[in-house]
């Protein structure tokens, strides 16, 4: 069943249009087996994560093992082989954001969401998770929400989006949300509590 | 009852004792940490060779190797858990660490290709310390599990660590991961892994059955299958052996024996007309397992797991013949083989000059020689083909290993008996010959009613006698006269010929079970009584009688055959292609997933 | 302190426009390329060779070089790859290009294209950067319907198709033959060198794989001449710098200098000097996996190749963290650990069992059940694994575990029990500091 390019029956559903793009995709590409970090996004988009199946389906469709498919999906972070809530949010946790109050941002929603990062509320609504830097060291702590980047955050800010969030459904606008760079008072709140 | 009370312990028979019949190296883990393995028989030279000093030792090595098998040329095995001879290169291990001259860092020596003139250091403590080094990471997460693992012994890790000695323990977290999981054939161990990524790559290379995959990343990094799911390959034994630790182990042979208790014994699979060579491990004279051998012409380092798990079968003594019988007032009854020789030479004698003989493509080529000998003396026709297998001999099931043909000497039975022109089985009309009385004597070797058919079914009821030559009780004996009990070929020495027309030998593993001889003593004997002409002493006389006479054989010797074989006259081939459907053995890159 | 703009002007000048091809255009774009389609390739070649212009992505190989590796008679497709899968901590200046002159980054990639004989390239993305991927995308589409990519670019007949490939999340994916791995479809790990991308790199063809940066330099160059561009920095570092800043400063963001400027002058004109209240503890210059500065080195530093080395440190990717007096040095060694230990793709041994190793050694000293054995054992780890790994990543755990402890013993010493011997301490770093870049 994992052996390359086997005769998997589909017992994948995707719509005409992630198929069509699939395939415009493919072939950009010399060999099939590239496409694989494309496709991924392609079927993550459509079916919310990827199971099994899905790797199958996928290892058929580009003359690869289910197996490498799988490796893949474990290896990159984004990739989620189980399901997450409708609003995944991924807060940096490194040193930059760190310096400027990270910490105080997750614990502050950790507090709201009454989850531990890796997990999902019961209402299937938010993920939380600790991510590694997201290349905005300046403009931190900020965190990642779907594909959207909501940056010079307090804990302030952090309940705002989070209002505003359940008040709504996800949309497809990535541009960044960049408030204002917060106080030197809201900074000092949010400077890691340290041993010194 | 296993032993033979009473029959000879002739060392020169090839038996348990036989230095040629062991392989020292193969008790130990490959690689040290210390410059402490003896040194490699000299090679041939080597022309178009490269020049290269391996701790001040110069060899001489082609062009494209690597300065990891130049070490092996000088003698020294690098400490390793990810190379492996018939696998791609990854050289993420970071164990065969070296000092190479006019470079700054260390490099790993099974990724460098040798230029001529190098000059190469692993005696240094610069390397030393490094290794060391690597070897503690190694340790970071490995969970104390030697009493319960079926790897010591032969497990690379503790030969390493009992190299160096002990470390400064500090408290250290383990990550945990999963543990003893049952993926059908083999059980894994994901704590015990190491990462080398050896299996992920044989399901890549060898199989295309792509069953492991190392999934997440950094120390989380985890053996597992694709979904958690069975293995399913006829070659998952092979992980069991690749597997430098025990994070794989064969459910097999789990728990069964502790390996330093075995002895090791070089022989050949019986399964099917490839030929893989093996070692046959035993212990107190009962076989516990095969592993394979390498042979770069017949198998690499691979062999299926049918074929290993015959060994079982092997083993299994319950249905063996104990010893010689005749049938007497319509029983059979136990004879001594004196009485029977004498009863079996009679019985040709009264047959007056043709007897049928259904031979059986798992005698060896020395078994075949004598009773090819017997019947030319006492006149009639011989044949094995039964099965028509023998017209697929070299086709293969999965482009792995596994051949159509389930024997081990068809090749050899057809070169020995003469009958390798023949288009069709002449067993057929054997059989029908004997069920309508031209021919009255009938011997069949080892096969079944079932197997002979409807022709088989007459002939033993029609025949004037019947004699069974084989190792184990099957239906015709039921009408057999005379019941010759003959040994499996781990319980003596002799040579099978693959498919390919390579003569390989196995040594004797075991002792011969009870009364149970050599097949070729017997037909010798019987023949000897006939023909005046003496049984040959031992196996190696059988096979010089044999290479005397059979062209094809011409030439050839136990010496000249050696352990990895030698291809009859007219057979030669300059190389065979590495085992795998998608092999590149010393390619380097990493894990292809 | 002024310096010409190489990379920034256009932004800087058109702030909200400085992205459209029409903008691009009017400011003098792809003018370079043009006269790249009707240079030899060699003498392209030889003008970034000539600029001095050195990878800016963290390595600081000569790009020039690296393009000329390129073998000239091979069969195989050539590639050139642009890595804008920035994901070294403290650094946010690709991002700053692909949001902002997405064009510049366009004609490096076909310039270097052109020099190479490449008729297929790449800008990897790194997976979060959603929008500035379709930033990128948007310009790439300008540039097709223009008829500056595809079939008969520029009217010329040569061939140049421009595909943008998302990541999913590893730092790892930033090395580059990781990258190359991940592009070809796989985790994305490492490969041993040699074999060097420029001869045998994606699907195993020569390729050219150089950062955003780095390629946004070569049209200026190809435009002013390399001479006209190494007129620029110092004498071994030419040209300009994008530097990314954060931390406790007044005005965090990419400033772009001449190489060569003095640190703390940099860190008061451009940073705006350090929050009110806030005392200088160190630097992390280049990145986190380069050494932290203590203030006295900082004091005079320039920021330059040889200037940083001479400091113990270097240029990296020039993602400037400024530490303030405010954290310990434990946490910020325990931070990094952490993301090392994250981020180790997991191949090599050294790297996957040390970085975790040393997180939960510093771990421990953090919580107050560390012991100065745990500092004596991560400074032996880190020695074990530099140098002796696939990739850097192990390098960039060991010099962070070994400079925060060689700089700030009494950091660490404060929280070990049964205190700390620091004559020992200092002792142990000096058996093991000899990993930390040096000027030779």
């Amino acid at each position: 069943m994992s052996s390359i390019g086997s005769d998997v029956a589909a017992a994948v559903t995707l719509s005409a249009e992630a198929t069509r793009r699939i395939d415009e995709i493919v072939a950009r590409y010399p060999t099939p087996r590239a496409a694989m970090l494309p496709v991924l996004w392609i079927v993550q988009g459509e079916l919310g994560w990827i199971a099994p199946e899905v790797m199958e389906w996928v290892g058929n469709r580009l003359n690869c093992s289910a197996a490498s498919v799988e490796a893949v999906v474990g290896f990159y972070t984004m990739f989620d082989a189980a399901p997450v809530g409708k609003y995944k949010l991924q807060v940096c946790r490194t040193l930059s954001c760190e310096l400027m109050g990270a910490r105080k941002v997750i614990d502050h929603l950790r507090e709201r969401l009454e989850i531990e990062p890796g997990d999902t509320t019961e209402d299937q609504m938010f993920t939380l998770q600790e991510v590694e830097c997201l290349g905005s060291c300046g403009t931190g702590p900020l965190l990642q929400c779907n594909f959207r980047y909501h940056e010079n955050l307090t804990p302030e800010r952090v309940d705002a989006l989070l209002d505003e969030l359940r008040g709504s459904e996800p949309t497809d606008d990535v541009t960044p949300i960049i408030h204002e760079r917060p106080s030197r008072d809201a900074y000092r709140e949010m400077f890691p509590a340290t041993s010194r | 009852m296993r032993r033979n009370v009473g029959a000879e312990k002739n060392t020169a028979t090839g038996g348990t004792r036989d230095r040629e019949a062991v392989d020292l190296a193969v008790i130990l883990p490959p690689g040290s940490l210390r410059k402490a393995v003896e040194p490699h028989p000299a090679a041939e030279p080597v022309t178009d060779a490269l020049s290269v000093t391996v701790d001040g030792v110069e060899v001489r090595v082609p062009a494209g190797s690597t300065i990891f098998q130049a070490a092996e040329a000088a003698g020294y095995t690098p400490p390793h858990f990810c190379y492996h001879r018939d696998l791609s290169v990854p050289a993420n291990c970071r164990m065969c660490l070296c000092e190479v001259e006019g470079q700054g860092k260390l490099q790993t020596s099974c990724s460098i290709s040798v230029a001529d003139g190098m000059v190469v250091k692993f005696d240094t403590p610069r390397v030393v310390e490094a290794v060391e080094g690597v070897l503690e990471f190694e340790f970071k997460n490995h969970p104390l599990d030697c009493p319960v693992c079926d790897q010591v012994g032969e497990c690379y890790l503790q030969r390493y660590y009992l190299e160096v000695g002990k470390y400064e323990p500090l408290p250290m977290n383990r990550i945990r991961k999963l543990k003893v999981v049952d993926l059908g054939p083999i059980t894994m161990d994901a704590e015990r892994c190491v990462l080398c990524s050896r299996c992920v790559r044989f399901g890549e290379e060898v199989t295309g059955s792509a069953d492991f995959v190392i999934a997440n990343r950094s120390d989380h990094s985890e053996i597992k299958t694709f979904d958690d799911r069975p293995i399913e390959t006829d070659y998952a034994l092979n992980y069991a052996d690749i597997c430098p630790v025990g994070a794989l182990t064969s459910n097999d042979f789990r728990f069964r024996k502790r390996v330093y208790y075995l002895h090791t014994v070089k022989s050949i699979c019986p399964g099917c007309s490839t030929g893989c060579n093996v070692y046959a491990e035993q212990s107190e004279d009962a076989l516990y397992r095969y592993r394979p051998r390498y042979n770069d012409n017949v198998n690499d380092s691979w062999m299926c797991d049918p074929g290993r798990t015959s060994s079982n079968a092997l083993a299994d003594t319950t249905d063996r013949i104990v010893a010689p019988m005749a049938r007497v007032n319509g029983a059979l009854v136990e004879v001594e083989w004196d009485a029977a020789i004498a009863q079996a030479t009679d019985a040709i004698k009264r047959t007056g000059g043709e007897i049928a003989v259904i031979a059986h493509p798992d005698l060896s080529n020395e078994d075949l020689h004598q009773l090819r000998a017997l019947v030319s003396h006492a006149g009639g026709r011989i044949d094995f083909r039964v099965a028509d297998s023998w017209q697929q001999i070299d086709e293969l099931v999965d482009n792995v290993l596994i051949r159509r043909d389930p024997y081990p000497n068809t090749r050899g039975a057809l070169e020995v008996l003469g009958v390798a022109d023949s288009a069709q089985s002449s067993v057929p009309t054997i059989l029908a010959d004997v069920a309508a009385g031209k021919t009255r004597g009938l011997v069949v070797c080892g096969w079944d009613l079932g197997a002979l058919g409807e022709p088989g079914r007459e002939a033993v009821k029609t025949a004037d006698w019947v004699w069974f030559v084989g190792p184990r009780r099957v239906d015709t004996l039921d009408h057999a006269d005379l019941v010759l009990p003959t040994a499996v070929h781990v319980e003596r020495e002799g040579t099978f010929t693959n498919h390919a027309g390579r003569v390989q030998r196995f040594w004797q593993s075991v002792s011969l079970y009870a009364e149970s001889r050599p097949a070729w003593r017997v037909f010798g004997d019987i023949d000897a009584a006939l023909s005046g002409n003496a049984t040959p002493r031992t196996a190696l006389e059988a096979f010089d009688r044999l290479a005397a006479e059979v062209a094809s054989f011409s030439g050839l010797s136990y010496a000249a055959v050696g352990d990895q074989g030698s291809w009859l006259r007219g057979w030669e081939k300059e190389t065979m292609p590495p085992v795998g459907i998608h092999a590149m053995p010393g390619v380097r890159r990493p894990s292809p997933e | 302190m002024s310096a010409p703009k190489i990379l920034m002007q256009r932004g800087l000048d058109h702030p909200g426009k400085s992205h459209t091809l029409e903008t691009y255009e009017a400011t003098g774009g792809y003018r370079a390329v043009r006269k790249a389609l009707d240079m030899d390739p060699l003498a392209i070649q030889q003008e970034v060779k000539t600029s001095g212009l050195r990878g800016r992505g963290g390595a600081g190989f000569p790009a020039g070089m690296k393009w000329g590796f390129t073998p000239r008679d091979s069969e195989k497709p050539k590639y050139v790859v642009c890595n804008s899968d920035e994901s070294e901590p403290g650094t946010f200046k690709d991002r700053w290009l692909l949001e902002n002159d997405p064009h510049t980054v366009i004609e490096g990639i076909m310039i270097a294209a052109i020099a190479i004989d490449c008729h297929l390239a790449f800008n990897y993305v790194r997976g979060e950067y959603s929008y500035q991927g379709q930033c990128f995308q948007k310009a790439v589409d300008e540039a097709y319907a223009k008829g500056y990519l595809g079939k008969g670019i520029l009217g010329s007949d040569y061939d140049l198709d421009l595909v943008v490939h998302y990541g999913a999340g590893a730092y790892i994916a930033g090395e580059e033959t990781g990258l190359l791995e991940s592009l070809e479809g796989r985790k994305a790990m490492p490969r041993n060198k040699p074999p060097f991308p420029a001869v045998e790199g994606l699907f195993w063809c020569p390729t050219v794989i150089n950062n955003t940066e780095t390629l946004a330099a070569v049209p200026w160059i190809i435009e002013n001449g390399g001479d006209a561009y190494a007129q620029y920095g110092t004498e071994k570092s030419k040209g300009t710098k994008m530097w990314s800043c954060s931390g406790p400063i007044n005005t965090p963001g990419v400033y772009e200098v001449e190489f060569g400027v003095e640190m703390m002058g940099f860190v008061e004109e451009y940073c705006g000097g350090l929050m009110e209240g806030v005392g200088l503890k160190g630097i992390v210059p280049g990145g986190s996996s380069v050494p932290v500065m203590k203030p006295e080195q900082c004091q005079g530093a320039r920021m330059d190749y040889e200037g940083l080395l001479e400091r113990g440190s270097l240029v990296g990717s020039g993602g400037f963290i400024v530490i303030g007096d405010n954290v310990s040095a434990v946490d910020c060694l325990l931070n990094l650990a952490h993301f090392y230990a994250h981020e180790s793709c997991g191949q090599c041994t050294p790297c996957r069992e040390g970085c975790g190793w040393i997180e939960q050694l510093v771990g421990e000293i953090r919580n107050g059940n560390g012991r100065q054995a745990n500092l004596t054992k991560v400074l032996e780890l880190a020695d074990a694994m530099a140098g002796k790994t696939i990739c850097a990543l192990a390098d960039a755990m060991a010099w962070p575990a070994v400079a925060f402890i060689k700089n700030y013993p009494e950091d660490f010493a404060k929280l070990c029990a049964g205190g700390v011997d620091l004559e020992a301490l200092g002792e142990a770093v000096s058996r093991h500091d000899h990993i930390l870049p040096r000027a030779s």
